[in-house]
């Protein structure tokens, strides 16, 4: 069977049941036939023509007999003439039909307006978010053949998670592997500074081996690249990014071979990458790479020596044939035959082989955005089901147009093709809207997004954007327009006709149809508001997560001074850079506006870096592996960051190198390291050095931010530690804005380190804010997408009532002169509209209380079926539907019996 | 439903088209879209849904049945074979009729031009 047949039979799929089995075969043969009918011409144009022939013919039978069965001897069924060419005729049909659309739309504005914006606002969050998903997620990434690129990585077996690998073992890889066509590495280069002509400007530098870029299929844009393979042939050559191509050399095309001098030496400049060229691909954190640069091995690199680094990212195309995970197999043979033979390299590591795309978008990433595409699909159902609702009051308005021209012989299906074609226009007219409040939104979102986030530059609107808009459109105007286009045609001619159409009451099929849409509005968004809800309390609770210290007012600097190159002298060089510390931090003690400051290394809490040291216990048989956090710091310091001293006394400027050893524990270091027993006196060492006598304790601290646990934590006096590291961070604690008090202490710094370069301060406040952004932009997106349903589904509420009361004017009218009072009628109606918010809550919090599981997994500490949230959304659902229900409500009160009665 | 047996019933234009194909003899599906296309030059082109979905209600209605055996038999895989029944040819007739009576005050009326 040729595939136009399959697709044939699928097709005819559409025709009910009775006629497919009746028919089927002989619907076969008369398309084999027809398939090679001289009269649909040869050329590209003769099978397009067929197919539209056989399109057309499908859809208006299947409308037909599925619409029509008891017209009994009606062949309801239109000659296809040909007279003019079928394309010119349908185009003029459809201008008809167009035109027809606009007109009607524009006779009822209210209705139109509202749809539009319920559009607007459904598609635009829906193809905002989708440009968001489709930039990180979907997207193929830029590089030839993606699919075949693989990302190799080292794991670390205690926490199973990927990390870089050594130089030796990517060497020895690229020796034995036999899976990939090639493997190519590279690995961080620093920066470079360069005098720029007013001011000197550092460019991010990524070292590559030559075969990296013929891998990643790309190649520089002018000049040749990296001559050879052999890497050690002329490393001063570079390839510049198209960014500094054109900033720093006026886009000269005769760059190549020029020279750029840096402060690390004069690089011969071999080639312009394209522009759009990123590799690797990070996230709006760090900047993209300028400058790539061979990679060229050190001597340590290429011997297994004592010390270990793990610093390359390794790439591999995979052979043709060979699969990821037979590749996986074969490294992790590789990698046990290297173990065997260095057992102290492997103890701790694996090996992963990963698609590229999926080291570079993490899978967590991934389903996070996956989730925020769910629930903005949430929110564009809602805004269709409104719609859908108010065209459906719409069309019941206008039964007697519709009588009129299915009296004066329109088919069903030229009445259906006309309702349906208004909704399209409608929905287009709302892409139209949403695509523009889509360009606004994904520039707010695009700064809104954590700058963690991987790809975030990737995003756009762009044609494939549009495209899905339009796709919206299409699948908007449809899902709107058809079913009340089909609940019209049915009206029953005679009777539409002879009735007024204000008493033209829509049957029960329609009631029941309307008030299914509006149970299904609230039902969508109360499962949104539960989400909603949920973020909202998890960000809630992250807040008021107690730090163990007080993050305001809070200011760092990281302070490294400049050491003589070499070796020579290391220890009086330390020296040296300790007293200068020491004399600034005195310079900045006494900048006024300055409350108190304190040198800290080791880590400076929130800013994510830490170290831990090992710790022993006399008399404490400690497991081999214990460590504890070490920080070294100056007096102040426990005061400075507000962390609260339970006993003993804190460290002190004067434990100085000579004086009693000391250590202030953390509390839960005194609780895992002295259980029930008193820690003040007792003595602890940190990495095999001489015992420390455990002078104070304080309250545990959450140093890496609200979500991180406390760890027990050790504070030693800055000048009694032999080994921190030469420069340190000044934590300063201002009177007022931090911001505000910055210049004077740079100055402060400067007076004693005029050469020292400054790496952006920062507040405590802003790493907080960092640390916590991705979850407030969920719960923001979120609330967002809550607010909007709720807002749409309340839109609903309002015209499915009034429309309610419109219709029932006069019986209300009859009621009231018969004596019910304003009360009752207005009871009436908000009963009415109560059912059907109790439906949809009920229908939604089961579904809701069904789908949190999966929320749970995007929040911090997930209540399951929080009662608050329940309720917190119940709340709102109840109270601002029975508002939207109560304006119309309040109008049927009001109606005069008289007036209405008379409407007739 | 009671309705007399063989008493003409009103056509469609694709129902009279299909039946003023058969009259000439059994036809299957695909014969009857050719001849249609021959008879009209081209104007009128059915489309399968829309020729089986006529043949359909034709035979319900007892206008047309499939030919049996015989000599309208084809090959199985042109599909079935369809000949007229005596209500078919009944409604044809008297369709036809009404046409012949339309066409002949046209041409009175000189509203057609005259065959010769």
């Amino acid at each position: 069977m040729t595939l136009g047949e399959r697709v044939f039979l699928l097709l005819i799929r559409v025709y009910p049941r009775a006629f497919r089995e009746q028919f089927t075969p002989d619907l076969l043969a008369f398309f084999r036939e027809d398939r090679v009918h001289p009269g649909y011409g040869s050329g590209p144009l003769g099978p397009l023509r067929f197919w539209m022939s056989t399109l057309r013919d499908l859809l208006r039978v299947a409308f037909t007999e599925r619409m029509g069965r008891n017209d009994t001897m009606t062949f309801a069924v239109i000659p296809e003439i040909r007279r003019s060419p079928v394309l010119v005729r349908w185009i003029s049909a459809l201008q008809f039909d167009i035109r027809h659309a606009v007109r009607s739309l524009r006779s009822t504005p209210a209705v139109t307006l509202t749809a539009l914006l319920v559009l607007t606002l459904g598609i635009g969050a829906s193809t905002a978010i989708f440009s968001v998903v489709d930039g990180i997620v979907l997207r193929g990434l830029p590089f030839k053949n993606e699919s075949r690129l693989v990302a190799i990585n080292e794991t670390d077996l205690a926490t199973g998670r990927p990390v870089s690998a050594a130089y030796q073992n990517y060497a020895e890889w690229t020796a034995r592997q036999d899976v990939f066509e090639e493997i190519a590495g590279s690995a961080a280069g620093g920066a470079f500074i360069t005098a720029g002509q007013d001011r000197p400007e550092r460019l991010r530098v990524h070292r590559i081996t030559p075969n990296l870029l013929g891998l990643l299929g790309a190649a520089p844009a002018l000049g040749a690249g990296f001559r050879t393979n052999a890497p050690t042939s002329n490393p001063r050559v570079a390839l510049i990014s198209d960014s500094v191509w054109r900033r720093r050399f006026n886009a000269d095309p005769g760059v190549v071979g020029r020279t750029m001098a840096f402060d690390s030496g004069t690089y011969e400049i071999a080639g312009v990458m394209p522009r759009g060229f990123i590799y690797p691909i990070g996230s709006a954190l760090v900047s993209d790479v300028d400058i790539w640069i061979p990679y060229v091995p050190e001597a340590r690199d290429l011997i297994r020596t004592q010390g270990r680094n793990y610093f390359m990212r390794v790439v591999g195309r995979l052979e043709p044939g060979v699969s990821l995970e037979a590749a996986a197999a074969r490294m992790t043979q590789i990698r046990d035959s290297l173990a065997a033979e260095h057992p102290k390299w492997f103890a701790d590591r694996g090996i992963t082989v990963r698609p590229i795309k999926e080291s570079i978008v993490p899978a967590q990433v991934r389903s996070w955005m996956l989730m925020l595409l769910a629930a903005v699909g949430g929110v564009f159902f809602v805004a269709c089901a409104n719609v859908a609702n108010l065209l459906l009051a719409r069309a019941s308005g206008r039964s007697r147009d519709i009588g009129v021209r299915a009296a004066m012989g329109a088919t069903r299906w030229q009445l259906v093709r006309g309702m349906v074609i208004e909704s399209i226009v409608l929905s287009l007219a709302g892409t139209a809207a949403g695509l523009l409040m889509a360009f606004w939104a994904i520039d707010v979102l695009r700064a809104t997004l954590p700058d963690n986030l991987p790809r975030v530059s990737a995003i756009a609107v762009d044609l494939r954007v549009v495209g899905v808009g339009a796709l919206l459109a299409l699948a908007t105007g449809i899902l709107c327009g058809f079913l009340p286009a089909v609940q019209m045609s049915r009206t029953d001619v005679s009777a539409a006709l002879r009735s007024s159409t204000r008493s033209a009451t829509a049957g029960s099929a329609r009631q029941r149809a309307r008030t299914a849409f509006l149970v299904v509005e609230v039902a969508l968004a109360a499962v949104l508001l539960v989400g909603a809800g949920v973020f909202v309390s998890s960000f809630i609770r992250i807040v008021n997560t107690d730090l163990g210290f007080e993050s305001a007012r809070l200011l760092t600097v990281s302070v490294s001074p400049k050491l003589p190159p070499g070796d020579a002298g290391r220890q009086a060089a330390r020296a040296r850079a300790e007293s200068m510390l020491l004399e600034v931090l005195a310079q900045v003690r006494a900048v006024p506006g300055i409350e108190s400051a304190a040198l800290v290394a080791g880590g400076v809490p929130l800013s994510g870096s830490w170290s831990t040291q090992p710790v022993q216990v006399p008399g404490r048989a400690s497991t081999s592996a214990e460590e504890v956090v070490v920080k070294q710091v100056t007096g102040d310091y426990l005061v400075t960051v507000g962390a609260t001293l339970l006993r003993g006394r804190s460290v002190l400027d004067s434990d100085v190198s000579g004086s009693p050893l000391v250590v202030v524990l953390s509390d839960e270091a005194a609780r895992k390291y002295f259980g029930p027993r008193d820690p003040l006196g007792s003595t602890i060492s940190l990495d095999g050095e001489a015992p420390r006598t455990v002078v104070g304790i304080v309250s545990g601290m959450r140093l890496l931010g609200p979500e991180a646990q406390v760890q027990p934590e050790a504070y030693v006096p800055y000048r009694q530690s032999a080994n921190h590291n030469v420069s340190a961070s000044l934590v300063i604690k201002t009177a007022n804005n931090p911001a505000a008090a910055l210049p004077a202490v740079k100055a402060a710094i400067w007076t004693r380190m005029p050469d020292v370069v400054i790496p952006d301060p920062k507040t405590f406040d802003e790493m907080y804010a960092a640390l916590v952004a991705q979850r407030k932009l969920n719960m923001i997106l979120l609330a967002l997408f809550g607010g909007l349903a709720l807002l749409i589904a309340s839109i609903g509420i309002y015209g499915v009532m009034a429309y309610l009361v419109e219709q029932r004017t006069r019986e209300i009218g009859v009621r009231m002169a018969l004596g019910a009072l304003p009360a009752r009628i207005l009871g009436m109606i908000l009963s009415r509209a109560s059912a059907a918010i109790a439906g949809g809550l009920a229908i939604g919090f089961l579904g809701v209380a069904w789908l949190e599981r999966f929320l749970m997994a995007f929040v911090f500490q997930g209540v399951p079926h929080d009662p608050l949230v329940y309720g917190g959304a119940a709340t709102l659902l109840i109270s601002l539907g029975l508002l939207a229900a109560y304006v119309p409500a309040r109008r049927a009160a009001h109606v005069d019996p008289l007036a209405a009665l008379r409407t007739e | 439903m009671a309705r007399a047996k063989d008493l003409p019933v009103e056509l469609t234009p694709i129902g009279f088209e299909v039946l003023l194909s058969l009259a000439s003899g059994p036809l299957h599906g695909y014969g009857i879209k050719l001849d249609v296309e021959k008879r009209t030059a081209g104007e009128l082109s059915l489309g399968s849904g829309t020729l089986y979905q006529a043949i359909q209600r034709l035979a319900r209605e007892g206008l047309i049945a499939e030919a049996a055996e015989g000599a309208a038999r084809a090959d199985a895989r042109r599909g079935r074979t369809y000949k007229l029944q005596p209500l078919g040819r009944a409604s044809l007739d008297e369709h036809l009729r009404r046409l012949t009576r339309a066409v002949e005050y046209a041409r009175a009326r000189k509203l057609l031009p005259s065959t010769k």
